[in-house]
């Protein structure tokens, strides 16, 4: 079957979409916070480890950064300190 | 579970299960050299704050083999999430900074998550009372529940002088802030004996007032810390034989998916009732 190639069926160009993105609790100033799709992380230096989250918390001072106390935080940031994966 | 590890870890593989730690440890600066790991050069406290953290479907965790922890094989994952953050928090910044000995007199300013973690680790070194402060009576009923000695609600402000009549005008040997306000750093001060520890555990947004003409003569010490993880690896071990039970603080499940849910709830944790707010992957059954 030399066409086997050639009849690639489309989903498998639409599954590669979805599979690049991730949803993420994203910070966007005091007081504003979204659900929003991200790029999925990858491996950007040797000691790295990309873990898919299981279980996760929020914490007492997510909520500080959403009041702004720690205005280092930037907009964009995904919060979260916690986690098992 | 671990999908992908870079060529320089040698401590986790894919399909690995693991404890997220707050704190990034490179394992190699000279303040991980020192054990403080909270000031890695390379990490600390990066995770949800400077870097992309773990309210997502996937996360990417620097330095692995120094910020990871492997999950015993089959336990319950909201006992030992504790782990990532408020137990260490509680035991290093306020158990271990208070230099809480047999026999001491404790106060916990705070009942919310970690004020609860302090509580629950402070036993390890059998204090003779521990006295649990907050304005919220359902969080105080936890407290009570988890070993506090006494409860005070602090809500009419007189916490100060109700902690002072219970310790005979004396005060108590170790004041822990777990709340991070002026209010209950002063309570902190007003409350602390001649010889005292005041450990501070609370994240400050504000400047508070050190009440030096009251404290300069009092040989007490004042202890700030962000929490290193350093007593994880313990911590763990009392997790895993059941000596501490911390899963016993979660109060709400969600789905991730609505983790917006999850926070409206935890951000009126008086009114709902809540501690520890958990986020699970996939659907909650």
């Amino acid at each position: 079957m030399t066409t086997a190639n050639v009849e690639l069926p489309p989903q498998s160009i639409e599954t590669e979409s979805p599979s690049s993105t991730m949803k993420a609790l994203v910070y966007h100033g005091p007081g504003k916070r979204a659900w929003e799709d991200k790029p999925l992380p990858i491996i950007q230096e040797p000691g790295d480890a990309i873990v898919r989250i299981t279980t996760s918390t929020i914490c007492g001072t997510d909520l500080h950064i959403l009041k702004g106390d720690l205005p280092e935080v930037v907009d964009g940031r995904i919060l979260g300190h916690e986690g098992i994966g | 579970m671990i999908e992908q590890v870079g060529t320089s870890v040698t401590e986790f593989r894919p399909g690995d299960k693991v404890i997220i730690s707050c704190v990034t440890a490179c394992l190699k600066c000279d303040f991980c050299r020192q054990g403080k790991y909270s000031h890695c050069r390379r990490g600390g406290w990066i995770l949800g704050y400077t870097l992309d953290g773990t309210q997502a479907e996937c996360a990417r965790i620097p330095h692995a083999d120094g910020s990871l922890y492997r999950l015993p094989p089959g336990r319950d994952e909201e006992a030992f999430v504790m782990l990532s953050d408020i137990l260490p928090t509680g035991f290093e910044c306020g158990v271990l900074n208070g230099g809480v000995k047999p026999g001491d007199t404790v106060a916990i300013v705070g009942s919310g998550p970690v004020g609860l973690a302090v509580l629950l680790t402070v036993q390890f070194y059998s204090p003779a009372a521990i006295f649990m402060i907050d304005i919220d009576d359902n969080r105080l009923a936890t407290a009570k529940a988890f070993g506090a000695t006494a409860l005070i609600n602090s809500v009419d402000g007189n916490a100060a002088q109700q902690i002072m009549q219970l310790t005979k005008g004396a005060g108590v040997d170790v004041a822990i802030e777990a709340v991070g306000l002026p209010a209950t750093f002063g309570i902190c001060q007003a409350i602390i004996a001649v010889g005292g520890r005041l450990a501070n555990v609370g994240v400050h947004g504000k400047s508070v007032e050190l009440h030096m003409e009251k404290l300069w003569d009092r040989n007490i010490s004042l202890t700030t810390r962000l929490v290193d993880t350093s007593t994880t690896p313990m911590l763990l071990k009392t997790v895993e034989s059941g000596k501490l039970q911390p899963g016993k603080l979660v109060t709400h499940r969600f789905a991730l998916n609505d983790i917006m849910k999850a926070y409206d709830t935890f951000g009126n944790a008086a009114k709902e009732g809540a501690l520890k707010v958990v986020l699970k992957s996939g659907k909650l059954i």
